[in-house]
């Protein structure tokens, strides 16, 4: 019981400290991609610890929803992140991959409505498109998903390590990148570098966040990725079982850092999207996912 | 079981107490409509007992309250379904009625205690409905269930809109009704052995298959038009509005649900196994109950429409769980059955919760502000903090959100509908079940942006007119009959195996399935977990820097932002109109006004409409092809008497003829 | 292996419907061809009861239908092609969703029911069914005669598939006649659409219409 108290801390801090080197690595490998030299791979660090010394001013018309939000958010994720069994601490039953996808949605929920409360048209204007992208988003995740685990035929994640190892599995993983890219806000969907109003969707929500609040969301929204693609790999790659914890955490820093560079090349290869283009997207990846459930079903 | 005879007597007698004794004091309103709340909530705190117990005994209890007819006996059943039924129905209604005493004198100087006596007969024959064993009783009270909700609809009748959306209801469930009716008598004409359910139960496995499914689509049909499925839906948008608030909440949380008992009581438990096709049309039905009622919720403005369609979602999702047990129960796989039953029903206790206390929470903005339309609230978090986050809890839990109770039931469902794919049946069972899931996670992603929509629109921002920015909070009254049902939320939502066994064990005794396992879910675990993390995250941020927070001007790029720049709800759901625009049909029309030049001084008119398809390709032309053969038929109306008692004369001598 | 391979060519089939680009479809017919040849080669080198065809098979898809025919077709695009997107019937989105469904019928029912007495074990069978139907609907969606070309050529590649998973391919001398057909036609369906531009002075299908009398 202690034991497995100490492995689901571990993880929820080495998915802290993970968090900001995956994005820092995105960064810096998309800034080379474009010929620059771009910042750091550590600065996404500098930034957190700078924002959490700032006293946040936040706007007057807002509630104690706003100040909520930063925790409810990082917390959730975390709360996601730490459901995937990376080192074998499901002793107790914390959540299955349901619940880690629904996690997502409460932050979001409490972010979309936060950015609702200063009255500003930004803020409404993210939280509207944010809303839109996640009923496209939704389903086609969980289509890629379950066509992983009606394979498995559990959605207990300690059951579902390297389920999606099998042909239909390369379908939902081409799927489930779609869906990446969408939710942690990547370019044809969202522009994580930018505060254009025109582009913007994430930003557009955390426009009247600042200090320590901005920082923690800057955090979630870090964690957030890193825990999608903690899941990928879990899902279609994973280290094998049993082997000694700072092997498995070597093994997975290195393969989602890969993941990310896959990102980080994606992102500057494409160009934004407009946002009415996105349904076209969005069922691309719903088509491969659907494919696999097709091949798994079928064949 | 003696004791239980004296509480529904006791249940009985309170209801009549609460709708007779108003009538007679009509002379003092305010005592009446006292006396008939506080009886009609005694009598819900005794049903709700009844019912628990009902619902927790093995042995179904039997309560006869002599006969009505010859042949026809009033027999109370209760087995555990109706157990959880009456649980249900009277724990809201008892909140419901508690809530009223404080509501209702919103509508001072209509007939009050008219309302409360059509209340009380309403929650009497609901609670009559889901406990009778006949199909004659039964009959009668969903009629008297019917007409008592009608004019609870129109109570506000001085208004045209209201007449209409009463008119609407009582035709729509009438037809409704004519279906069961027409289920009922191909039953027992196939059977021919009395009329209540447990002969029908024991004739019914000898009917052929074709008559079976003819019963089964006319009870699809027909509960199917009380309980709101697409595209039979088209009177509950119109008459939730109409109805008082705490109405809607009993209308919306319950009545519908009694839809949903005559279904598992027919065609599960008096049908008995069918084909898979049966469950399958049923969750075809739910998917798209479901998702378009959910669509349509988001285009909506006005909070009692909005919650409106949002029941129609629910019912979905719950038919989605009933489907998948209707299949799996085809299969001959008792357990599983009764597991996808018990979701589906676990569902219904968890809809009646949040969506009375989301009625309850629109009727307290109703009452604070005199408004329904969202455009015209904002702010009210400030002014009614209570009203708020009351409201807030029952929008998470609407929105499948963890660790709320609408997604322990949707995980529920979701573990049912993955279950037909895990089973590896068919090929085309495992696509729709995995189609299945991807509908309700599109259905939870559509339901949470409306609740961002509805609760950020209206509670939260600057107030946008007059009316929101001086509201100020409800009575305590109010306040606290909406807490227990917050709590429900929450508490059922973090131990749901509280709900869920007992539920199962009722699903078990319909599907006569061996033991069902005992249900063991994660969620107080996951609350935990959460909770422990937000709160470590706090300690860390008060560590890093303190607890301070500067509170200043929203940045508005050098203008001082006012209401007028907010977000409205109809630019915050632009998005899903157009992407959703094939299902919708947005018409949109733009009139700029200006004096010289487009670019000075002009007025922007904007307006945009969905359409109903539903209404265009399915009510309109059968409106028209109604009205077509009135026409033709009208000569047979001549007004002449003679002729009339000419048609009785000649109807008579044709009944003889035929009965021969 | 194999079934990896045969879901590559799926995949890249499917991802021609989702796409406007010219240049883009060529390249992902290329590589669906890289795909056959690589079944090709490996069906020859590892299965037993495959015969040496297989490499010659392997190789001459290599040559021809990897190198010669995009190279071909590149060239044509840039003379031929004016605008660098073609226009659709059907939005790449759902064009997309269409050929899944396609792909969905070739499963549940093409191969289990009307062709069940074919009994060839594996995905390469239905897989190769489908993308026969995914060349036609690419066909269909398309409006650039252009295009229609493509569609042609990733129908065969789909009835080639069919043949290997059949029976191992069909004899040599057959397979060569095909490939030398294909070359023909692609090169007469080249000249062809270079008089349409020529006449027309667009690719687009829809003015073909006015050529009825």
């Amino acid at each position: 019981m202690e034991g497995n108290v100490t492995a689901l801390g571990g993880q929820i801090i080495f998915l802290m400290l993970l968090a900001p080197l995956i994005n820092g690595i995105i960064k810096k490998a998309k800034a080379l991609t474009q010929r620059r030299r771009g910042p750091g791979v550590l600065q996404p660090y500098f930034d957190i610890l700078k924002f959490l010394k700032r006293e946040p001013v936040v706007s007057a018309h807002t509630s104690w929803i706003t100040l909520v939000t930063p925790y409810v958010c990082l917390g959730a994720s975390l709360a996601a992140g730490s459901l995937i069994p990376l080192w074998g601490h499901s002793a107790f039953q914390l959540g299955d991959l349901i619940a880690l996808t629904y996690l997502f949605a409460l932050a979001k929920f409490f972010l979309a409505l936060s950015a609702l409360e200063p009255a500003s048209a930004f803020g409404g204007m993210g939280s509207s498109r944010e809303m839109m992208i996640t009923t496209l988003v939704e389903p086609v995740l969980v289509l890629g998903l379950f066509g992983v685990v009606m394979v498995a035929g559990t959605t207990d994640l300690a059951g579902l390590a390297g389920a999606g190892q099998n042909p239909a599995g390369v379908l939902a993983f081409i799927g489930l990148m779609v869906v990446t890219i969408a939710e942690t806000g990547r370019i044809p969907v969202d522009n994580p570098d930018t505060h254009l109003e025109l582009t913007m969707v994430h930003e557009a929500m955390l426009l009247e966040f600042s200090g320590r609040h901005l920082g923690f969301l800057h955090w979630a929204a870090m964690v957030k990725q890193t825990v999608f693609l903690v899941l990928l790999t879990y899902l279609f790659w994973p280290h094998p079982s049993g082997s000694p914890v700072l092997q498995a955490a070597g093994l997975l820093v290195g393969k989602v850092a890969l993941l990310g560079l896959l990102l980080a090349v994606l992102e500057s290869i494409m160009a934004k999207m407009r946002l009415f283009k996105l349904p076209e997207l969005m069922v691309g990846g719903a088509a491969f996912c659907l494919l696999a459930v097709l091949s798994n079903s079928f064949l | 079981m003696a004791d239980l005879h004296r509480e529904v007597f006791l249940v009985l007698a309170f209801y009549l107490a609460g709708a007779v004794i108003p009538l007679i004091l009509k002379k003092h309103p305010a005592t009446s409509l006292g006396l008939g709340c506080l009886s009609a909530a005694l009598a819900g705190v005794l049903a709700l007992s009844v019912g628990v117990r009902g619902m927790l005994s093995p042995e179904p209890v039997l309560i006869s309250l002599g006969h009505i007819l010859p042949g026809v006996e009033l027999e109370l059943f209760i087995d555990r379904l109706s157990g959880f039924f009456v649980a249900a129905i009277s724990l809201v209604t008892l909140l419901v009625s508690l809530y009223s005493r404080d509501y209702m004198k919103l509508y001072q100087g209509e007939n009050i205690p008219w309302w409360s006596f059509c209340y009380n007969l309403f929650v009497l024959s609901m609670t009559l409905v889901v406990t009778v064993n006949n199909m004659i009783t039964f009959l009668v009270f969903w009629e008297l269930m019917t007409i008592t909700s009608y004019f609870l609809v129109t109570f506000e009748y001085r208004r045209q809109q209201v007449r209409k959306a009463g008119f609407a209801y009582i035709v729509m469930t009438h037809l409704g009704t004519v279906f069961i009716m027409s289920a009922f008598f191909i039953l027992y004409s196939g059977t021919g052995g009395g009329w209540g359910f447990a002969d029908m139960a024991n004739y019914s496995p000898d009917l052929p298959e074709a008559t079976k499914s003819i019963v089964f689509l006319c009870a699809l049909i027909g509960f199917g038009t009380k309980a709101g499925i697409v595209p039979l839906h088209l009177w509950l948008p119109m008459a939730h509005p109409a109805a008082p608030s705490n109405v809607s909440a009993v209308m919306s949380g319950v009545m519908l649900k009694t839809a949903v008992y005559g279904m598992v009581r027919l065609i599960i438990d008096i049908l008995g196994p069918g084909p898979s096709w049966w469950g399958g049309v049923v969750l075809a039905v739910g998917v798209v109950s479901a998702v378009v009622g959910v669509v349509y919720a988001l285009m909506e403005h006005d909070l009692k429409r909005l919650l409106a369609f949002h029941s129609v979602e629910n019912i979905g999702i719950i038919l989605m769980g009933v489907g998948a047990g209707m299949i799996f129960f085809s299969w001959n796989m008792g357990v599983l059955a009764a597991l996808a039953l018990a979701a589906g029903l676990f569902h219904v206790l968890n809809h009646a919760v949040f969506k009375s206390l989301l009625f309850l929470g629109a009727g307290s903005v109703y009452y604070a502000t005199h408004s329904r339309d969202i455009e015209m609230l904002g702010g009210l978090i400030k002014r009614m903090p209570h009203t708020a986050a009351l409201f807030l809890v029952g929008a998470v839990s609407i929105s499948a959100i963890p660790p709320l109770n609408g997604f322990a039931s949707e995980y529920q469902i979701y573990q049912s509908l993955l279950g037909i794919a895990y089973l590896k049946v068919s090929g085309i069972w495992m696509v729709a079940g995995i189609l299945a899931c991807a509908a309700l996670a599109l259905t939870g992603a559509l339901a949470a942006a409306c609740f961002v929509k509805a609760f950020g629109i209206s509670f939260l921002g600057l107030p946008r007119t007059e009316k929101a920015s001086k509201a100020v909070e409800v009575p305590w009254g109010m306040r606290l009959s909406m807490a227990p049902l917050a709590i429900l939320c929450i508490v059922t939502g973090i131990m749901p195996e509280m709900v869920l066994n007992p539920l199962a064990a009722a699903a078990g005794q319909i599907f006569s399935a061996a033991a069902v396992p005992v249900i063991k879910t994660y969620n107080s675990n996951l609350a935990l977990l959460l909770l422990a993390l937000v709160a470590a995250l706090y300690g860390m941020s008060r560590l890093a820097g303190g607890g301070r927070v500067r509170r200043s001007e929203t940045w508005g790029c050098g203008i001082v932002p006012d209401a007028s720049m907010e977000y409205t709800a109809a630019s915050f759901s632009q998005p899903v109109r157009r992407v959703y625009r094939s299902l919708l049909q947005p018409q949109r029309k733009v009139i700029s006004k200006y004096a010289l030049l487009p670019y000075f001084g002009y007025r922007i008119h904007f307006e945009e409409h969905i359409k109903s398809l539903v209404k265009d390709f399915l009510y309109s032309p059968l409106r028209r092809i109604t009205i077509i053969m009135s026409k033709k038929w009208r000569f047979i109306q001549c007004g002449n008497i003679n002729l009339y008692l000419g048609y009785i004369f000649i109807t008579l001598i044709l009944l003889l003829v035929w009965n021969r | 292996m194999i079934g990896y391979l045969t879901l590559v060519f799926l995949i890249t089939g499917l991802l021609m419907l989702g796409g406007r680009a010219v240049s883009r479809s060529i390249a992902l017919l290329a590589a669906q061809s890289l795909v056959l040849s690589m079944i090709a080669f490996y069906l020859g080198l590892w299965d037993a009861k495959a015969s040496w065809h297989m490499l010659v098979v392997g190789g001459l898809t290599l040559v021809i239908k990897v190198i010669v025919l995009p190279w071909i077709l590149y060239r044509l695009a840039d003379r031929v092609v004016k605008y660098h997107e073609v226009p659709l019937s059907i939005g790449p989105g759902l064009s997309m969703l269409t050929g899944v469904l396609l792909v969905g019928l070739t499963y549940s029912y093409v191969v289990p029911v009307l062709l069940k007495e074919v009994q060839v074990g594996g995905q390469m069978f239905p897989v190769a069914l489908s993308a026969v139907l995914l060349g036609c609907f690419f066909m269909i969606s398309r409006r650039s005669a252009f295009n229609q070309l493509i569609g042609i050529v990733m129908m065969e590649n789909g009835l080639f598939l069919c043949a290997i998973a059949i029976n191992g391919g069909m004899p040599l001398i057959l397979e060569l006649g095909i490939f030398f057909d294909l070359l023909v036609g692609v090169l007469v369906m080249g000249v062809f659409t270079n008089r349409i531009r020529g006449t027309f002075d667009t690719l687009d299908t829809k003015v073909l219409n006015k050529l009825k009398g």
